[in-house]
């Protein structure tokens, strides 16, 4: 095996048999903002825009966008869509079987952001999460997490208020973090984990935030905490009462309510000595009813609702996950003010937060400083070059077209099992803390999806993606069922043929002159317009034409695709 | 530091217990006291006197009040090889609360941020604490002087991996390599300008480029080689070319260790049934990377590995002989175990130490779950042939202040009593910055790696005096 010197001696040698094409890009700047490839004014807003708030852009898409991004919006937010088949999932018998890889939910949702119309929808999906992280735990019934995504999807252009409810209500949250029977009757100390990260990581963080994002100090200069221990314990004593009707899963159980609400276990409830959250005493409550224990549900988020921290933390989420990983505190300020008012005195609108994040001044603009933009990570790269490609998934146990598919066909398809590889499996968090930190420096900036560039997942994403540049390019045998789908790719093979029609000299020429205008293309479409190297357009243009001269024009066009998805520059959306 | 500074190998083995230990169910005192009192505030997971004693005697710590949790009694072995070392309380402080009168504590304590004592925000947040206990520096950072210093969090092992970043002989493969868990050892490693260690497989599994044997793809790793030649200056591109450049170089180097069929390295003896997953698992891949790069003795003069496995946030059904904390007990003693059996084959032991961390302990109080909660301080573990165990300089293998009395009477994390919190959190007597000071030392840390590493350092006491 060659060494990696050994590579980089080879690969410069090979960069010198081809001729660059004749659409030379510029050097890479020095300056403060990248360079953009020439094009018409406000495409490439328009390419950043579609990376920001859907799960990757069908070529063309974002040049066809000629309204105003809030038509959009709108438009978007008005789209139907498909929510996950419970119904058909149980028929199927999914609900016999614990599912604690979320093996069958993961099908169905990475299915659903590379299919679904209503993109705006699936991406702010994803936001939420990433924010009120989920995952099965070791009894989880197969169909919660289903269920738990349909509410999240359901939800998406809601109330945030709405969302943190759920958290405290659903089957899948309840056994994840265990408030589902949790107990805090007749003296008995419950778990603490769910109400904690109720309070961290779903709606405050542990620090107080000014509205500018910032740690909020007192006057010694010390932040501020924004809740205590207290909170903590009396939080977890006012959440319980919530349960299954036989205490947890086992195969072949279900829930009660089919949208995954928990029972309400009166006998769980708190029933001693009044205690206080955030600055509220709750009264004691001898003998709780189950009205007590969902009007106590409510009241204490309506508290964390009404937090000056809750509105900036949000915000914040969705600005980094959506947007920029380094915004300015005055985008989150704007912001946070459209999440504790939409403007008719409603706090946490999201449809008015996703609008405010998307059509601030700050996300916008042709071009943008080089501090600006988010680190990407694996799900949503990856399956932006799968919609780039047009790859229609069907893989989805629950949809019609695969009538046969059953518990035992197996579970997955490659590209969302490499996506498993990279440590981001669609509804399937690692942890309540998501794949990856919320803060995490690299050379000086903030680029927390930057930690899930591991060794391994490096590999999986240049080494395991690139082959499917191979298998779901080749046709399939008349008779298959084709539960993954084949890259289309239509779309640009018209654009490939357009340009070569287009192109002049000897053959050699127009392949050159095609090649590198497809690279263009390609790389404007992923790169939101920024402009290659002329030395890594080189390499580029070389790998198609030189070493992919005997492929056909789709595969060409595949490997042209993961190529340049696997060059630093796909690493940041800027 | 001079690469010449370092005539010898050492290997740092760090264990990362994700999720907040429990160490009344690890180390369990058998003080009548404190059983009794144990067997009050955690019903259905204390030990009793006859247990003790009796059925699980095996698991006493020889000289001491203490017994391990039964699925630790293989670690009783290393324990009378005076090659083990408990250090109890340690946790993240502040200031030194060691010495200070528990009726000032409780005095200052009752009122948050006031008077001489400072607690750090995000006690008890998985993350928060995770990134103050690892790293030392958070955002509310307070200066010598006393004066807020806005840092933002990094890991010390990373910050010291950067100074020591030159030791790797040229070589992009950083002195630190992972296996486990993304998220927890990044954060510990986390320093500006290394994004990462070096993070592999377990033994057993597949590590490689071109996964299909496809030319099409062998062209495009090289031509993608080449691109990452050119260094970037927007900065996080320039993050990802360089783990390009660490995998890369790192896949060349691991795979073997990864993919080598059992037999292909002599530490393979050392672990019975080839354990490709959990503690087992990673201490042999760990072992096999030491034995490779013993190989190589040029390279690498210092490695530091760090390895992780989740499921100690026990908040329900923890259990007590069996269950989830007992199967992380047993799979974590028999890795160590079959990891020293390994180095001493390799003929290192005594140029390697292992200690073990997690993010926080977890409450006396058991809760209606069956589990128990976040809490603060817990006992550490450390392994090696140069630690110092019981017998070696007189030590007793143990270092720090057990509390007298063992209690729950406390209602709030920071209401202290007896060197307990609330629910019967262990309070810190020992920093981080105080326990991890030598282990850095022996690591090769000089005067100026252990002032960026552990800014803090000279705000506490004495070192522990662990390492022989």
């Amino acid at each position: 095996m060659l060494d990696r010197r050994s590579f980089i001696k080879l690969g410069a040698s090979m960069g010198a048999v081809t001729a660059a094409p004749a659409m030379a890009a510029p050097s890479k700047p020095a300056g403060a903002s990248h360079v953009l490839t020439p094009t018409s004014v406000g495409l490439n807003d328009s390419r950043r825009f579609m990376d920001q708030a859907t799960m990757g852009a069908r070529p063309g898409e974002a040049a066809a966008l000629t309204g105003s991004f809030s038509d959009w919006i709108e438009a978007q937010v008005a789209l139907p869509y498909s929510q996950i088949d419970v119904p058909t999932m149980i028929a199927r018998g999914f609900n016999n079987n614990p599912d604690p890889q979320n093996n069958v939910a993961r099908m169905c949702i990475f299915a659903r952001w590379c299919n679904e119309p209503a993109q705006l929808r699936m991406r702010v999906t994803h936001v939420l999460s990433q924010i009120i992280c989920c995952a099965p735990s070791g009894w989880s019934n197969a169909v919660d997490s289903m269920l738990w995504w349909n509410r999240l999807a359901a939800d998406a252009f809601g109330n945030y208020r709405s969302l943190l409810g759920l958290a405290v209500q659903h089957r899948h949250m309840g056994s994840f973090l265990n408030n589902s029977d949790n107990d805090a009757s007749n003296g008995k100390a419950p778990s603490q984990n769910f109400a904690r990260e109720l309070l961290q990581l779903f709606s405050m963080g542990v620090h107080a935030l000014n509205s500018d994002g910032s740690p909020a100090r007192d006057a010694a200069g010390k932040p501020v905490q924004a809740y205590f221990q207290n909170d903590v314990d009396a939080l977890a004593r006012l959440l319980c009462g919530w349960g299954l009707p036989f205490g947890v899963y086992m195969p072949g159980q279900a829930g009660t309510a089919a949208n995954g609400t928990m029972d309400v276990k009166p006998a769980l409830a708190y029933n001693g000595p009044p205690v206080t959250f955030l600055g509220r005493t709750f009264p004691a409550i001898a003998a709780p009813t189950a009205a007590d224990v969902v009007s106590r549900a409510q009241q204490c988020v309506d508290l964390i609702m009404a937090q000056p921290t809750t509105s900036v933390y949000v915000s914040k989420q969705f600005i980094t996950k959506m947007v920029t990983d380094t915004p300015s505190g005055a985008y989150i300020r704007r912001v946070s003010a459209v999440f504790r008012n939409n403007g008719a005195g409603i706090t946490g609108d999201l449809k008015a937060v996703v609008r405010a994040v998307l059509t601030d001044p700050e996300a916008r603009g042709q071009s943008k400083p080089l501090s600006f933009g988010r680190a990407q990570e694996w799900s949503l790269s990856l399956v932006k070059v799968m919609r780039y490609a047009q790859m229609q998934v069907l893989s989805d146990p629950s949809s019609s077209e695969l009538p046969g598919w059953a518990w035992s066909s197996g579970f997955g398809n490659p590209p969302l099992n490499v996506l498993g590889e990279m440590g981001q499996a669609p509804g399937t968090p690692v942890s309540v803390f998501n794949d990856y930190p919320f803060e995490f420096l690299v050379n000086g900036i903030n680029a927390p999806a930057a930690a899930l560039w591991s060794a391994p997942s490096i590999m999986a994403s240049v080494a395991r993606t690139m082959a499917l540049s191979q298998s779901l390019t080749q046709p399939l045998a008349p008779s298959s069922m084709d539960a993954t789908g084949r890259w289309n790719l239509s779309l640009l093979i018209a654009a490939y043929d357009r340009a070569y029609a287009a192109a002049s000299g000897s053959e050699t020429q127009k392949m050159a002159s095609t090649i590198g205008a497809m690279v263009d293309l390609v790389n404007g479409d992923l790169n939101q317009g920024r402009a290659l190297t002329a030395t890594v357009r080189q390499h580029a243009v070389t790998f198609v034409q030189v070493d992919c001269a005997a492929l056909a024009k789709r595969e060409k066009l595949a490997w042209m695709i993961n190529f340049i998805r696997c060059l630093p520059d796909s690493a940041v959306v800027i | 530091m001079p690469i010449a500074a370092f005539s010898d190998k050492k290997y740092l083995v760090v264990m990362l217990k994700d999720g907040g230990e429990d160490n009344y169910g690890t180390l369990i005192s058998r003080e009548p006291q404190h059983v009794a009192a144990s067997m009050v505030a955690r019903p259905s997971l204390a030990f009793n006197q006859s247990e003790l004693d009796g059925t699980y005697a095996a698991a006493r710590l020889a000289g001491t009040q203490f017994s391990l949790h039964p699925a630790l009694q293989p670690l009783v072995q290393i324990w009378n090889s005076g090659e083990m070392a408990i250090t109890h309380r340690v946790g993240t402080m502040f200031t030194n609360l060691a010495g200070i009168p528990i009726a000032e504590i409780r005095e200052a304590t009752n009122a948050f941020y006031t008077g001489s004592i400072l607690f750090p925000s995000g006690l008890g947040a998985h993350d928060k604490q995770a990134f103050s206990t690892v790293s030392m520096i958070t955002r509310d950072f307070v200066d010598t002087s006393g004066r807020p210093r806005a840092v933002a969090e990094s890991g010390f092992l990373g910050r010291l991996a950067e100074r020591f970043e030159s030791f790797a002989g040229g070589s992009t493969i950083p002195m630190t390599i992972l296996s486990g868990q993304i998220v927890p050892p990044s954060t510990l490693l986390a320093a500006d300008g290394l994004t990462q260690g070096l993070s592999i497989p377990l033994a057993g599994g597949v590590f490689r480029r071109n996964w299909t044997g496809s030319a099409t793809q062998e062209a495009a790793l090289r031509r993608l080689d080449a691109v990452m030649v050119e260094a970037q200056t927007e900065p996080r591109m320039e993050a990802f070319r360089k783990a390009n450049l660490v995998a890369n170089e790192g896949v060349a180097f691991l795979q073997p260790v990864v993919e080598g069929g059992t037999g292909a390295y002599a530490v393979d003896q050392s672990f019975p049934g080839s354990p490709t997953s959990g503690w087992q698992g990673t201490m042999r891949t760990f072992a096999r990377a030491i034995e490779a790069d013993l190989r190589q003795p040029t390279l690498r003069r210092r490695v530091m590995l760090i390895g992780s496995r989740a499921g100690y946030d026990t908040h329900t059904a923890q259990g007590k002989t069996a269950g989830r904390l007992a199967t992380l007990h047993a799979d974590w003693a028999a890795g160590v175990v079959c990891f020293r059996d390994a180095m001493i084959r390799l003929g290192v032991w005594d140029n390697t130490l292992m200690i073990d961390h997690s993010e926080f302990g977890r409450t006396l109080r058991e809760n209606g779950s069956f589990g128990t909660d976040h809490a603060y301080a817990r006992d550490a573990f450390a392994f090696g042939g140069a630690v110092r165990g019981r017998g070696k300089d007189g030590s007793s293998g143990l270092f720090g202040q057990y509390p007298t009395v063992l209690s729950t009477s406390g209602t709030g994390t920071f209401d202290l009593v007896g060197g307990q919190a609330g629910g019967g959190a262990l309070a810190p007597g020992i920093s981080l910055e105080q326990y991890w000071d030598e282990p850095l030392r022996w690591f090769g840390a000089d005067a100026a790696d252990i002032a960026d590493a552990l800014p803090r350092r000279a705000s506490f006491g004495e070192s522990v005096n662990l390492i022989a």
